[in-house]
């Protein structure tokens, strides 16, 4: 499609060559972009020109790209603008004398254009299954329109390639300049929220900020995987580590060892269910793990591998501030009833867990204050629970004793519900009024909230010329990330998927997507649900498929691969594609017989490029933060073979 | 037939059974066509429906045919006959009942499953013989209905399509399954101290009628699709019995005319069950 | 019958005030079923309703609930006086409301594996949820929502014996009274929808009731409620109110444009739950390219909604290319609203 739009002209030229980084030089030699710092006579006014970008204006003189990130105070920056008081040029290819002598150069564009070239009718035909016509036809439309917008949901994100699969997408809106105004952009649903108040709960965490932790860089590491893995996958693993770009707990200690992590507490999550890769988690995590407590409202599958079990309060039985990015309001939750049975809050559990740590360290009255590896602090184990209620912003003791306060809390320190300079608070009671739009919006947001208007990002980029947060100040679709470079991701591409294993061997791709019939694994077990099902697991096969092994709707099948093999029910489906073997994912273990799971087909496998800090250095384009960059757990790569079991076969 | 050649039916029939009191005596002493109730001082082996007792106890075959209502499939009824047997002591009276069924049905435990039935209809003004299908409302009845599901019920209707259900039953059953064979045998007071119950008279010169249905569960007979019977004399024995036989020869004369008069009369009419 | 204004009628019951009606956009449903559970939350949670779904959502082409429903008969003749023969489902034909062993995993230590108990598990209400019919990439299906549909002329009080079975006066809401009813059972044969369910704990009929409660006020918090199966759909593809509010979307979407069609109006007992019918995307040739054939075929739709169905698809066709062109469309604006007080519109009639 980008291809059609860039072919034929159709794309928004001005967006291009004011909003992206289309215009920038790129060096032939190195694959990096040229840098003001190596073209003398470049007028460049910043701190560092070695991180300010290089644009040809209509008369092929070298001009300093605004907006770099070497002309701006950090990431963002208010101040500093990508307006421009030029024309560039889009398509470049040419030479210029640099302090290291004549480079080659050609731009962006030029770099891109030759990718897309690659994506023929025929091409797109064969991969995809979608016709020649019609891809291109949606193409045109999409350009044409007046307003455009791309929603998608968490497919994409299944696949090891999907950082190129969401560039690439994200590309569209790019080319077309459907980006930055109401009813345009690419909406990207899944549960991988951007938290609205994110600053209140950050200092709920005080008097520390979070230390968070990708999940699927955790578990990969503490299972081993790298003992295992390809050297290359290894080498990039390790060294995103070791550069500290991803943080890994425990830390790593003073004589460059790192312990096995002992205690796990599992909270608001189905971790031991939902992990990939859950024959290496039950192997290999769960042996090092001497305790492992699960908060947990129902009897889930972690639970259920758990030694201590603390009953917690499900959503109507307690107080709690819901929010997604989806929209921009506030709504609360609160008890419809008390917690049931001996169940508590989780701030309670917590709160709780914290006073007879400080119970008992004081009756021995011998713990001495633990230094924090990370931060600048003392662990004082003696007032521990102190500290846990205490409102440390304003010094009142016992404050945060209760979930509510603690929600309040919340309220009363995010810029978006307590805007600075304003009276415009949101209390929680306001929230049980009614749902409360938020009342601004804080610097982690990219546009401002309009009246009556949906939330729409990435205006003060478009409409208020802010730079981008990126490296260059600019949509970004160059990285010129080392690593990037040599496997070739530099520009979105297509790239086949690994292989994991074999398809003469396992001829079916195995997908495991998101469910209706419970929210992951919440309800996954739910007796009303299941009635309204099959009442057990079941895989969704083509007719086709199904013939081919002698397989008939509700007869128990084997799906199998190199690492393991769950028996589930059959499932007639005519809309799956032949050749896929679907499982709805989140059926409970203790939903298979011999306790399988669908994650048991799936290896621990990750993509290297996700791990990586950019600009490598100082890392303010990409930079770990939960939710917002780091590794994606993937699974759709995977192969199976079905067949049916019992009976007498073929 | 018309509405109102019915009803001239249904008084000459009326005329015939309120004659049978002068008919002479004689014809058919064993006859089938009434139902007479005996008299015993103590009813110790009566009072279970497998009781020794009922061996002695004369037995009359009531004929049965489908009730015709106004139901679907009303036609489609199973059992032609059954017996009945009755007794009564000075406050009560026992009645017991069978008929062949191959299939015993006992539950109504899904929407399909009906279980088999029966129902004893009676005037609730003895004297009256009140429309054949659940009375009317001048000439309500009173209905004792066992269900093979182990209830029963003791009812009040003024018409088809109006049963209700009284708060507080004062008939009692049992029942035996055997050999292809229900029995059930009913009881109660003579005179119970509620309203609206049928009085069963204990002087030898009261009469009553009694009407019969069953109904098979398995050929999912329900409500009106039923085999019905029609009215019959209940004619009170005396203590010590002695006219009786010759009373309930004469009864059964008129029985015969208002059977063939009533068939014709409720299969237009349509009906509703217990 | 009441008539309007402009001097249409509006065909309601004679015997009833006013008609509660519901529209469902079809487009919309992604069979989640949380209408099903809400209506099984408020309604038929236990007392010998476990089987029992007053709401539905069954895939089509499908066999439905019960299953092969359509196939079982009741309803009207063509003159619409005589009734038309109707069997009672088989109970298997229901499916069963499982019970599953996790007593047994969780607290007693089994290894088994969660299971309905008793091997029970070979039908159930959604058994054949997502199959449909075609061959990929041109095979299709859609969700069918269904309760009882309140009719007009409903099967189900005339095949009552005892009158159990009744409108309402105020609003035409089709009850069992549960004092009549004796289990009969007639009103489950008669009707056409198999709408009405044998409670075989009580030994009664039982049916929805259009959570009358709720549009009475009578629920927890006092106000005025649309049904639970309306309100707590996440799409709220529901229009709920009357069909004689001739200001209310209800009337204009099934009388005036008519896009809002009645499921098998062959059965002709006039049902007052009108569904706006689904839209597929067209079929794709062996090349991959978009083609102009119908993905649901045609026929099935009329199969489904009667030959009213093609006028309904080409005015919202109609109307949905307006609004492409920029201009109003009434038709679309109303099914796309997301004012709930255009949705939901119970107190028109309300006595002030
Ligand atoms: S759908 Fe069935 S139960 Fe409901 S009113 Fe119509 S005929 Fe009666
Ligand atoms: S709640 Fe709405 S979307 Fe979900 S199945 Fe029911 S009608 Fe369809």
């Amino acid at each position: 499609m980008a291809r059609t739009i860039v072919d034929e002209g159709r794309y928004d030229e001005a967006h291009l060559k004011e909003q992206t980084d289309m215009p920038l030089l790129v060096r032939e030699d190195t694959g990096k972009f040229l840098r003001a710092s190596e073209v003398p006579g470049v007028n460049v006014n910043a701190d560092r020109p070695d991180h300010v970008f290089v644009m040809a204006d209509a008369d092929g003189g070298l001009r300093a790209a605004p907006g770099s990130l070497g002309a701006r105070d950090g990431q963002h920056d208010e101040t500093a603008s990508i307006e421009l008081d030029f024309d560039p040029q889009l398509a470049v290819d040419r030479t210029v004398s640099t302090t290291d002598g004549s480079v080659a150069v050609r731009s962006v564009w030029n770099r891109l254009r030759e990718e897309l070239a690659t994506y023929t009718p025929e091409f797109v035909n064969e991969e995809t299954g979608v016709g020649r016509e019609t891809h291109q036809e949606i193409a045109r439309e999409f350009a044409e329109a007046d307003r455009g917008k791309i929603i998608h949901g968490k497919g994409v994100n299944d696949w090891y390639h999907n950082d190129l699969g969401n560039r690439a997408i994200q590309l569209l809106v790019t080319l077309t300049g459907h980006i930055g105004r109401q009813g345009t952009g690419l909406d990207h649903y899944v549960g991988q929220e951007k938290i609205w108040t994110y600053e209140g709960w950050s200092s709920l965490n005080a008097p520390v900020p979070s230390r968070s932790v990708p999940t699927t860089l955790w578990t990969y590491y503490h299972c081993d995987v790298l003992d295992n893995a390809d050297a290359e996958t290894t080498r990039r693993v390790r060294e995103a580590i070791d550069e500290d770009w991803m943080p890994v707990y425990p830390a790593e200690r003073e004589d460059g060892s790192r312990p096995d992590p002992r205690i796990m507490f599992i909270w608001r999550g189905n971790y031991f269910n939902q992990a990939k890769g859950n024959v290496a988690v039950e192997e290999q995590l769960w042996p090092k793990l001497d305790l492992v407590v699960d908060v947990n409202f129902r009897m889930d599958s972690s639970a259920l591998y758990a030694d201590i079990v603390l009953p917690s309060a499900s959503h109507y039985e307690k107080h709690d501030l819901s929010m997604t990015d989806m929209h921009s309001y506030v709504h609360p939750f609160t008890p419809a009833v008390e917690p049931l049975g001996e169940s508590k809050t989780d701030w309670q559990i917590f709160r709780e867990l914290a006073a007879k740590i400080q119970e008992l360290a004081r009756e021995r009255d011998d713990v001495e204050p633990v230094q924090d590896r990370e931060f600048d602090r003392e662990i004082d184990l003696e007032s521990i629970h102190e500290d846990f209620v205490r409102d440390w912003e304003s010094g009142e003791e016992g404050r945060l004793a209760d979930d509510r306060e603690a929600c309040e809390y919340i309220l009363e320190h995010s810029a978006e519900t307590n805007p600075p300079e304003s009276d415009e608070q949101i209390t929680f009671e306001d929230t049980v009024e009614q749902p409360q739009r938020m009342r601004a919006v804080g610097d982690h947001w990219t546009s401002d909230l309009e009246e009556g208007e949906p939330y729409t990002p990435w205006k003060r980029y478009v409409q208020e010329k802010n730079p981008w947060p990126t490296f260059t100040g600019r949509q970004q679709y160059y990285v010129d990330h080392d690593w990037f470079l040599e496997l070739g991701e530099e520009l979105p591409t297509h790239k086949e998927p690994p292989t994991l294993q074999d398809k003469a061997e396992y001829p079916l791709n195995y997908n495991t997507p998101h469910g209706r019939w419970s929210i992951h694994s919440t309800w996954r077990d739910s007796e009303k649900m299941l009635r309204l099902q099959r009442g057990e697991p079941v895989v969704h096969l083509n007719p086709d498929d199904m013939e081919e092994r002698g397989i008939e709707d509700g007869d128990t099948v084997r799906i199998y691969n190199d690492l393991g093999s769950v028996e589930v029910q059959a499932k007639r489906y005519p809309s799956g594609e032949p050749g896929t073997a679907r499982m709805y994912f989140a059926w409970e273990r203790f939903q298979f017989p011999d306790r399988g799971n669908f994650n048991s087909l799936v290896p621990l496998y990750m993509k290297p490029t996700q791990l990586v800090q950019y600009p490598e250095d100082t890392g303010e384009h990409l930079y770990f933060r939960p939710n917002y960059w780091g590794p994606t757990g993937v699974n759709s790569d995977v192969r199976v073979e079905v067949e049916r079991v019992g009976g007498e076969g073929e | 037939m018309k509405r109102n050649e019915l009803l001239l039916v249904a008084v000459l029939a009326a005329v015939v059974i309120g004659a049978t009191a002068v008919l002479p005596p004689g014809v058919g002493a064993q006859s089938e066509r009434g139902i007479p109730v005996e008299y015993t001082a103590t009813a110790d082996d009566l009072d279970s429906v497998t009781g020794n007792g009922w061996e002695e106890v004369q037995s009359v075959t009531v004929p049965l045919s489908s009730a015709g209502a106004d139901v679907p499939s009303a036609d489609d009824v199973t059992i032609e006959q059954m017996r009945a047997q009755a007794v009564r002591t000075d406050s009560r009276l026992y009645l017991r009942i069978s008929w062949a069924d191959p299939t015993r049905d006992t539950s109504e435990a899904s929407v399909r499953e009906f279980a088999d039935g029966a129902a004893v209809q009676l005037p609730t003004d003895g004297d009256q013989q009140p429309p054949i299908a659940m009375g009317s409302r001048e000439s309500p009845v009173n209905v004792w209905y066992w269900s093979g599901s182990g209830e029963t019920e003791e009812l009040f209707a003024g018409g088809p399509g109006t049963t209700t259900q009284f708060q507080q039953t004062t008939v009692a059953t049992e029942h035996t399954y055997a050999d292809g064979r229900w029995q059930v045998l009913f009881t109660r007071q003579l005179a119970p101290d509620e309203p609206n119950r049928t009085t069963v008279p204990s002087a030898a010169d009261e009469e009553t009628s009694v009407a019969f249905a069953v109904w098979n569960g398995s050929n999912m007979e329900v409500a009106g699709q039923k085999s019905a019977s029609q009215w019959h004399r209940v004619a009170i024995g005396p203590a010590p019995p002695a006219y009786e036989r010759v009373l309930w020869a004469v009864a059964g004369v008129a029985i015969v005319i208002t059977t063939l008069v009533t068939i014709q009369g409720i299969r237009h009419t349509g009906g509703d069950g217990s | 019958m009441s008539t309007s204004d402009g001097g249409e009628t509006i065909d309601i019951a004679d015997d009833v005030d006013h008609q509660v009606a519901m529209v469902m956009d079809l487009n919309k449903c992604i069979g989640c079923q949380t209408c099903t559970i809400a209506c099984k939350t408020n309604w038929t949670d236990g007392g010998g309703r476990e089987y029992m779904y007053w709401n539905n959502v069954e895939t089509k082409p499908g066999a439905g609930y019960p299953r092969d429903w359509e196939e079982l008969g009741g309803g009207w003749d063509e003159e619409g006086d005589e009734r038309t023969p109707g069997d009672l489902p088989a109970q298997e034909d229901y499916g069963a409301p499982w019970d599953f062993n996790h007593e047994q995993i969780m607290y007693e230590g089994s290894d088994e594996p969660l299971r309905p108990m008793d091997n029970a598990a070979d039908w159930s209400p959604n058994w054949d949820e997502d199959e449909g019919a075609g061959e990929y990439p041109n095979s299709y299906y859609f969700y069918l929502p269904r309760i009882c549909n309140h009719c007009t002329h409903p099967s189900c009080v005339e095949a009552c014996p005892r009158s159990a079975l009744y409108k309402r006066e105020e609003d035409g809401i089709v009850l069992v009274d549960q004092d009549r009813c004796r289990g009969y059972r007639y009103c489950v044969e008669g009707c056409p929808y198999k709408k009405v369910y044998y409670n075989a704990m009580k030994k009664t009929s039982e049916k929805c009731i259009f959570c009358y409660p709720r549009i009475e006020g009578e629920g927890p918090d006092g106000e005025v409620r649309a049904p639970a199966c309306a309100e707590d759909c996440p799409p709220q593809l529901r229009l709920v109110g009357y069909l004689d509010d001739e200001e209310g979307p209800i009337h204009k979407l099934v009388n005036e444009y008519e896009v809002a069609v009645r499921l098998h109006p062959e059965y002709r007992t006039e049902p007052n739950v009108y569904y706006i019918p689904p839209f597929a995307p067209p079929q794709h040739a062996a090349d991959g390219e978009t083609t102009d054939e119908d993905r649901i075929p045609r026929e099935y739709l009329e199969e489904l909604f009667g030959p009213a169905v093609n006028d309904a698809l080409e005015t919202i066709e109609r109307e949905r290319e307006k609004v492409n062109r920029g201009e109003d469309s009434e038709v679309m604006e109303m099914l796309t609203t997301t004012d709930t007080s255009d949705q939901y519109r119970l107190e028109v009639f309300d006595e002030a």
